[in-house]
């Protein structure tokens, strides 16, 4: 028995220093490149390769001038790292940014239907800036050799001390040591994030309401598997928890604190519509409804908001939800930007619940208002069931 | 990514024979003519070649410089082999038209499946070497005015003197290895006439020597 514990003394020796605290990455200087030589050339090499599919990937937002406000938004917090970011905003539903080593940095479109105003943006993007200031990804990929290193040290140990349960053991010891890593980084980044944020005069107690939106739509999916964001990432709350903290630190150093919501919703109002529809399309309607209700409430006057809450019930169809439906549908109907698709939907509802009289009335209110709707067709053989 | 089956597959192969391993497939059907005006022009698509080390504890570390030098050299053994038979070839780097990203990737999943095909020889492809990108590749030779197109694509590791204490001591292999391929399609037809994968855990792409030395086995038995 004397054995093993020697291996386990061994083990934690060696993880100690595998997996010591992150060496200190020097931030790369304007229009850095790494020696050819290096190991980070050879991640660098990789990640290209991922840039130049996204250059050339359909999802690619190419509209010139949503690109050019991101852009130069990210241009104005990267300060003198600008000439080193390139900036992809792809139509990709989902609550995502990120960043690659080489400076390619990738926003979502499901990001920017979520955001409120600049400076909730401001902040996420100046956590992604933090992540390749810090050269974040190097330091994880060295962990990653490094750490492969050490569960092969431990196996070739575990294997001569004739103990074979304790190699997986050290395994997940070893990956944790990892994950507790990333979520340390993403710390980093929340900080870093917030220092870009402040520094250009962008109101931080915005900031924190994007964690309480992200722990609110996914505490909704009850089928939601939340085992590897939660792996790597800190729990929103606790991010939520330690950014408000900070943003009433920060919050009297300054009073003239700005949002700019009115640029946010011009830039991405073109937009709103289709990445709602993508949202709508991840069919992961208990989601779409808490982020709906959101934008709903935030913007009572804007009836896309109201008619994609009302799709989102609709399509998930839990108790009350057609009920639910037909009231933000007739919302939307009211508002000045009233979809001609809610009178489908109120149709589709009144259908369902058997009211053929009324289903008939939203059908043909529909056909009139949207005379060239590419679901023509199906519109006008629902009419003649009816 | 698929391919790190394929190459744990081939990995496997390798260690049954140790040595390197080559096999070529012509599709008899589709016979090499050249189209007058054009002249013999074979394109040479961007080769997709990685160079990485295998480290300690078997993580393949891709490296940079290794990855261009070797580039460099797999394209010069290349035109060096297609002048002696008097074809002339054009390198077509850096493809950013939608169209022809699309016939590049579509290649990608074709030689993938192709490369499997070699291991483990599906029933319909028995003696009936018939791949197709389809008549769209038709794009590419309008564009770069040739009548075939080469694909190459090759990833090649070496053991850091560490994995390779490793191996010895634990009697696993290092995991170094060439593993590649080359396919040419008709530009008129989409056929991709003839298809060859490399497999040796021997050789280097880091000498011009080494590098033409792999290249002969890749361009082995292509018929023009």
């Amino acid at each position: 028995m004397k054995r093993p514990l020697a291996a386990i003394t061994g083990l934690s020796l060696l993880f100690s220093s595998a997996l010591a605290n992150a060496a200190d990455y020097a931030v790369p200087p304007p229009g850095y490149t790494p020696d050819m030589s290096s190991d980070e050339a050879g991640l660098w090499m990789q990640v290209d390769k991922a840039e130049a599919a996204i250059k050339v990937s359909p999802a690619l937002v190419r509209d010139e001038a949503l690109n050019k406000y991101v852009r130069d938004l990210v241009c104005k917090l990267a300060a003198e790292h600008c000439g080193s970011i390139r900036v992809y905003v792809m139509e990709v539903p989902g609550f995502n940014a990120y960043m690659m080593p080489n400076g390619a940095m990738v926003v979502w479109s499901g990001l920017l239907l979520r955001m409120e105003n600049e400076s909730q943006l401001a902040l996420v993007l100046g956590h992604e800036l933090t992540h390749y200031k810090h050269r974040h990804s190097l330091d994880q990929f060295r962990r990653v050799v490094n750490t492969s290193g050490a569960m092969m040290f431990v196996s070739f140990a575990t294997a001569a001390a004739g103990v074979g349960l304790l190699g997986s053991l050290a395994q997940l010891a070893a990956v944790g040591g990892l994950l507790a890593h990333s979520r340390d980084q993403e710390r980093d980044a929340d900080v870093g994030g917030f220092e870009v944020l402040a520094a250009n005069g962008y109101d931080p107690s915005q900031a924190p309401a994007i964690w309480r939106y992200a722990s609110e739509e996914s505490n909704a999916n009850p089928n939601h598997s939340k085992a590897l964001f939660f792996a790597t990432h800190p729990a929103p709350e606790e991010r939520m928890t330690s950014m408000t903290k900070r943003a009433e630190e920060l919050q009297s150093t300054r009073n003239d604190w700005t949002v700019n919501a009115d640029a946010y919703h011009a830039a991405t109002d073109p937009f709103l519509k289709r990445w709602s529809e993508g949202e709508l399309a991840r069919g992961e309607p208990d989601e779409s409804v808490i982020l709906f209700r959101r934008l709903a409430a935030g913007a009572p006057s804007r009836g896309i908001f109201q008619y994609f809450l009302a799709e989102s019930y609709r399509k998930r169809n839990a108790q009350n939800d057609l009920a639910a439906a037909q009231v933000s549908y007739r919302g939307a109907l009211a508002c000045a930007d009233a979809p001609a698709e809610a009178w489908r939907g109120l149709g589709l509802v009144a259908m369902k619940s058997g009211d053929n009289a009324a289903a008939k009335d939203a059908f043909i209110r529909y056909r009139d208002a949207a005379p060239d709707a590419g679901d023509k067709a199906m519109i006008d053989f629902y009419l003649t069931q009816l | 990514m698929r391919y790190r089956e394929i190459l744990a597959l081939c990995a496997l192969s390798t260690v049954l024979c140790a040595c390197a391993n080559v096999s070529g497939n012509v599709a008899t059907s589709a016979p090499i003519n050249w189209t007058a005006e054009h002249g013999k022009k074979v394109l040479l698509i961007d080769p997709d070649v990685e160079l990485s080390e295998i480290t300690f504890g078997g993580i393949p570390q891709p490296h940079a410089d290794w990855t261009a030098t070797a580039k460099g050299f797999i394209k010069t053994g290349i035109a060096t082999q297609f002048t002696k038979k008097g074809i002339e070839i054009a390198s077509v780097d850096g493809v950013t038209d939608p169209r022809e990203v699309q016939l590049v990737k579509l290649h990608g999943a074709v030689g993938l499946s192709m490369l499997q095909n070699v291991m483990i020889n599906l029933p319909t492809k028995k003696n009936n070497f018939d791949w197709t990108l389809g008549p769209g590749v038709e794009s590419l030779r309008t564009h770069y005015n040739g009548d075939y197109a080469l694909f190459v694509y090759v990833r090649d590791s070496y053991s850091s003197g560490s994995r390779m204490a490793v191996s010895l001591l634990l009697g696993v292999p290092t995991g170094a290895m060439q593993v590649g391929f080359a396919s040419l399609v008709d530009l008129r037809t989409g056929r991709i006439v003839w298809f060859n994968r490399l497999i040796s855990s021997t050789g280097s792409l880091k000498t011009d020597k080494g590098a033409a030395a792999s290249v002969d086995n890749l361009l082995h038995g292509m018929p023009l």
